[in-house]
């Protein structure tokens, strides 16, 4: 193990602690390519750079992968003189992966270090999450072969095991044949391997004899096009298998001589598992950092969605706030019952002079606390359905707002009811109404504390009083008495006016503004358990906001670390 | 099934209902669907038969094998073939080879009588490197007419072709043939076993029961087989308008979900009420009512109240006037041709807030359980009119004739009579100061008139019953001209809220039930259609 690696492997560890925290629960047009992103460096990490970095003297795992049907299993079968994998005629022929290694090498391979998801089998079986361990002494000690799952199988899993192999490889064996050598799906992993500098051979398999050089140049061609000019290139051509069902010894002998050449030369090997390694840290940076942009930008979404939500109830706040303070609601059903309350006082020009009057009219109506509650009836139903409205309408507004993206779509089909206010919420909205009323009443009773203001509150009654004020605070914007009182026939002036002649002018502003606060209090309270059903979703996608940091915070770590222990790396010749 | 043309029928028809209600992919697929069947139907009767595979499948040496001429270069280097070629075995159909884009096109005689029908296209492979060859694909999938792909034992599983191709192609089963090429690379036991997994994944991907022919391009064995059953498509001419209906087959499962949910064809008598209610509360009417009661109340003291005291009532203002209500229509077409707005105030936020809940309550009553494209077309059929409402209502409310302008009868004897009580006080009144100024210039007074036992004389029974008896007629109408009152304002009530009622249908109501009569004949359409 060289000095260098130490930093390395702790930086790794601390990746593997980070990720599992980035998560992408919001459904994000890039959310499935994030998730795959960090379910895949997850694998690499544990299959490949955290053995790897820790002893870097381990056997080189080659990972022999490649398209369904272009004869893997026979080529290994055949490079190791033994039939220790099952070719067939059905695709995909190889579910469960095989790794043959030295018997020496074998204590490494079965201890879990490499690969620590797979179970170990010492039998060939059909299941995807095992791994077939053969010992075979043909194979040179210090190198592993694996033969891994169809890269383009049908079968997901197959296919999903077969690049999580290859993540793992130290050195590729890329098997292809003359029909499949200019498939897209092979070039896909082959330019993934060039972006990660992973080291690579190239197997043309399955060739027809006549064809062999046309198609070996074109393939060769192909891969310079596209940074591959270093991966060796093997071509074995098409014959009848022999009776033992392998190539023919002559036409694997250059493949097998490279590999024993590799087992031989412990540096080159050391070097080849460094160049991976290397390439893999390498590539590791921008993936951390892609990951943590992304991270990042489901916390803003979620966010956002909050927002939104939020503020749709806040505007409904205010309106009603702006509602019940511009006098409009002293309008119809109010006025009316005030007007029968008080006697529709059009003759009273000066009514301070008057305040006597109304007051006998008042208490000589004597019934006046039933007609006191025909006023507060009559604003109970207005303010009641006014704060229903506005609390439906913010739901509605706030769907609508989460209907602009897809992922704010995808939420909503899932949570079919949440446009709607919950059920109970119109019994809510006459609650609070009603309780906001007792605040009232309670209000003018601790202002009347004092001997001269009770006497002249009983005299009117203290719902009176309280119908007084809410009138008062119906008509008042910011304090002053608009215009619209004086459309509304005198009606808040003559009750400011009553409550003035009780309290005194400074008392009646102030009570006013309590009352304004405290129903404005409620209704935000109101609108906030509506809110609560928008909120509690996005809480519950539990993005965790500061894992881009971490990331980004490993991803540094992890350059430093990578830098140093690269350094002096120099590319092996040949490769 | 229908036959093809009136399924497109159909489909022309529902999307003429269903216009802008369906998702708008699905909307535009429809359009397609219907465009290109006009098309590929305009042409004559060959048949487009589509070699399609993976890259060395052998689609060009079987292309080459069928049509009995070396045309297509074969060639061992990977991919070979990069733009669709097009065989026709009779005078090429220009139009129709134009149509579908392609470039590289042979005449050659027919191998086989059968195939002077055929038009035999040998398609780029769609898995290789090379992503314009794909695309191609892409675009020749939708239009021909019969598909052979053509698969070889090395590639016979591969994603490629199973999931981008074959499965979203699965309500096409009948206008595809799934070759097997290459067959002599295997052994009649590898063969046997390779087709049977071949059949399953074929099931997997939803085409159960498609034809699998196995063919060596190579040796020729099964050439004749597959020329036999292109030859037999070709001849019964059906090959195209198949196709086509399989692709209104997809379209309609598509227009299914376009439609689905539940069945309501109109608003409940709840909704509505509530919807008339929150109406009746926007357009002021109960503020109206009570002008009507306060004016009636006015109206009837002024002409039956005691007229020593009458006339400082005119000093109160008429409500109803003073909002310009109640004279009805024809008043006001009199002074001008339009309608004068009410001088009713404006409507508060809590008739706004009424108005906007009804409104809701009754298109989520409608719309509940719908695919969203019609959940807005009912919400937008509901709201339709909401702009205008208040204006519509206050329309509804001034040209009402409230009947308030007439005067009943009793008023006008009550006044009379008053007015011979006034005058008996005058008559009275003078007697006495006739009578005062005889006594004060001691002149013989006027005779004592008694009236039959009662005490007092003439004159002062004339001034004391007049005062006492208009007082009394004028307190005792009082009582009546408010219950006068009350039931012209109740009457007033029951017009208004008619009116405000008839509003609420013509301008909401009728235009939702209309959207949901569209959305019934939609659905009757795309039944009918499948």
């Amino acid at each position: 193990m060289t000095a260098t690696s130490q930093p390395l492997a702790t930086a790794l560890t601390h990746l593997q602690a980070v990720l599992p925290d980035a998560q992408f629960p919001l459904p994000l047009e890039e959310a499935d390519g994030m998730r795959r992103l960090a379910a895949s460096v997850a694998n690499q990490l544990r299959d490949h750079l955290l053995p790897r970095a820790l002893r870097l003297d381990a056997p080189l795992l080659v990972v022999v992968g490649g398209s369904t049907g272009a004869g893997k299993s026979t080529l290994v079968n055949s490079l190791l003189r033994a039939r220790l994998t099952k070719p067939g005629v059905l695709r995909p022929t190889t579910t469960s992966p095989v790794l043959v290694a030295h018997p020496d090498d074998l204590a490494w391979f079965d201890s879990g270090k490499v690969l620590p998801n797979l179970v170990r089998s010492s039998t060939p079986v059909h299941d995807s999450r095992a791994l077939h361990v053969v010992a075979h002494d043909t194979l040179p000690a210090g190198l592993a072969l694996l033969d891994a799952p169809d890269i383009d199988s049908i079968d997901d899993a197959n296919r999903r095991l077969s690049r999580q192999l290859l993540s793992a490889a130290d050195l590729w064996v890329f098997v292809t044949s003359a029909a499949r050598y200019a498939d897209a799906v092979g070039w896909e992993l082959l330019e993934q391997a060039a972006a990660r500098d992973t080291v690579v051979s190239v197997v043309l398999n399955r060739c027809p004899p006549e064809a062999v050089d046309d198609i070996r140049s074109h393939l060769s061609e192909m891969l310079n096009r596209r940074g591959l000019q270093a991966a060796r290139l093997f071509a074995v051509a098409e014959r009848e298998l022999g009776e033992d069902g392998m190539l023919p010894l002559a036409d694997v002998a250059p493949i097998r001589s490279w590999l024993a050449g590799l087992a031989a030369a412990s540096e080159e090997r050391a070097d080849i598992a460094l160049q991976t390694l290397a390439g893999a840290v390498r590539g590791l940076d921008e993936q951390l950092r892609h990951l943590a942009e992304g991270t990042r930008r489901q916390g803003e979404a979620v966010d956002e969605l909050a927002r939104q939500a939020a503020n749709q109830f806040r505007l409904a706040a205010d309106e009603v706030a702006l509602a019940t303070s511009d006098g409009t609601m002293l309008r119809g059903e109010v006025l009316s019952r005030w007007q029968d309350f008080v006697g529709t006082g059009e003759f009273m020009r000066n009514v301070e002079e008057q305040i006597s009057r109304v007051r006998d009219r008042i208490t000589g109506w004597f019934t006046g606390r039933q007609e006191a509650e025909g006023v507060t009836g009559a604003i109970n139903d207005g303010l009641a359905a006014l704060i229903v409205e506005h609390g439906q309408a913010a739901c509605e507004s706030a769907v609508n707002q989460w209907a602009l993206t897809s992922w704010g779509r995808r939420i909503i089909d899932a949570n079919p009811g949440l446009a709607r206010t919950t059920p109970g919420f119109q019994e809510d909205a006459t609650r609070a109404v009603r309780d906001w009323q007792a605040d009232v009443l309670r209000l003018v009773e601790e202002q009347g504390r004092g001997k001269r203001t009770k006497a002249r509150i009983l005299a009117l009654g203290t719902n009176a009083v309280g119908a007084a004020l809410i009138i008062v605070v119906f008509a008042t914007t910011g304090g002053l008495t608009t215009a619209e009182v004086g459309i509304a026939g005198g009606t808040s002036l003559l009750a400011q006016r009553l409550l003035e002649g009780v309290f005194g002018e400074d008392a009646v502003r102030r009570l006013a503004q309590r009352a304004k606060g405290d129903l404005d209090a409620r209704v935000t309270a109101l609108f906030a358990t509506q809110l609560t059903r928008f909120l509690h979703i996005t809480e519950q996608l539990e993005v965790d906001t500061g894992v881009a940091e971490r990331l980004d915070a490993v991803a540094d770590e992890l350059r430093t670390a990578g830098g140093d222990a690269f350094d002096d790396l120099t590319r092996p010749e040949g490769f | 099934m229908r036959p093809l043309a009136e399924r497109l029928v159909l489909v022309g028809e529902l999307l003429e209902q269903a216009a802008g209600r369906l998702p708008e992919d699905v909307e535009a697929r429809a359009h397609r669907v219907l465009e290109h069947a006009g098309q590929r139907m305009s042409f004559g009767p060959q048949t487009v038969v589509a070699l399609a595979g993976a890259t060395g499948s052998g689609k060009s040496s079987l292309f080459n094998a069928l049509s009995g001429q070396k045309l297509a270069e074969v060639a061992a280097r990977r991919p070979t073939t990069s733009q669709t070629r097009a065989v026709s075995f009779q005078p090429s159909d220009v139009a129709l080879l134009d149509w579908l884009g392609v470039q590289r096109r042979n005449e050659v005689p027919p191998p086989v009588d059968a195939f002077r029908d055929v038009v035999l296209l040998d398609l780029p492979d769609h898995d290789s490197t090379e992503a314009a060859h794909r695309q191609e694909v892409d675009k020749m999938v939708p239009v021909v007419d019969q598909f052979i792909w053509v698969l070889d034992p090395q590639k016979y599983a591969d994603a490629a072709v199973h999931e981008r191709y074959l499965r979203p192609l699965a309500r096409h089963r009948d206008v595809i043939t799934v070759v097997l090429n290459q067959v002599d690379r295997l052994s009649p036991a590898e063969l046997a076993s390779c087709l049977a997994d071949l059949r399953r994944l074929l099931d997997d991907d939803g085409l159960k029961g498609v034809t699998i022919l196995t063919t060596s391009a190579l040796l020729g064995d099964g050439v004749d087989e597959l020329r036999r059953r292109l030859g037999a498509l070709a001849t019964a001419k059906t090959a195209a308008a198949d196709r086509l209906s399989a692709d209104v087959d997809v379209l309609a499962a598509e227009l299914a979900d376009a439609v689905s949910g539940p069945s309501v064809t109109s608003p409940s008598k709840q909704s509505v009420a509530s919807l008339e209610r929150s109406l009746v509360e926007s357009a002021g009417v109960p503020y109206v009512v009570d002008a009507v009661r306060v004016s009636m109340l006015h109206r009837g003291s002024l002409a039956t109240g005691w007229p020593l005291v009458k006339w400082l009532g005119r000093f109160k203002p008429d409500p109803l006037r003073r909002l310009r209500i109640g004279s009805g229509a024809k008043r006001a077409q009199l002074e001008t041709d339009v309608a004068p707005r009410s001088s009713l105030p404006n409507r508060g936020h809590v008739a706004e807030a009424r108005l906007r809940t009804g409104l809701r309550t009754l298109t989520t009553e409608l719309s509940d359980g719908l695919p969203q494209r019609w959940q807005q077309s009912i919400h937008d059929a509901v709201h339709a009119s909401a702009p205008t409402l208040p204006d519509t209502l206050d329309q509804a409310v001034v040209t009402a004739n409230l009947r308030t302008e007439g005067q009943p009868v009793w008023w006008q004897v009550l006044r009379v009579l008053q007015w011979l009580l006034v005058a008996a006080v005058v008559v009275g009144l003078g007697w006495l100061t006739i009578d005062v100024a005889l006594t004060y210039f001691q002149l013989p007074r006027l005779p004592r008139v008694m009236v039959a036992d009662v005490p007092f004389p003439l004159p002062t029974l004339l001034v004391g019953g007049g005062l006492v008896l208009g007082l009394v007629l004028s307190l005792v109408s009082r009582v009546f001209v408010g219950l006068g009152a009350r039931s012209r304002a109740r009457r007033a009530r029951s017009i208004l809220t008619k009116r405000v009622a008839e509003v609420g249908q013509r301008e909401v109501v009728q235009p939702a039930t209309a959207e949901l009569a569209r959305l019934t004949e939609s659905r009757r359409l795309v039944s009918r259609l499948s």
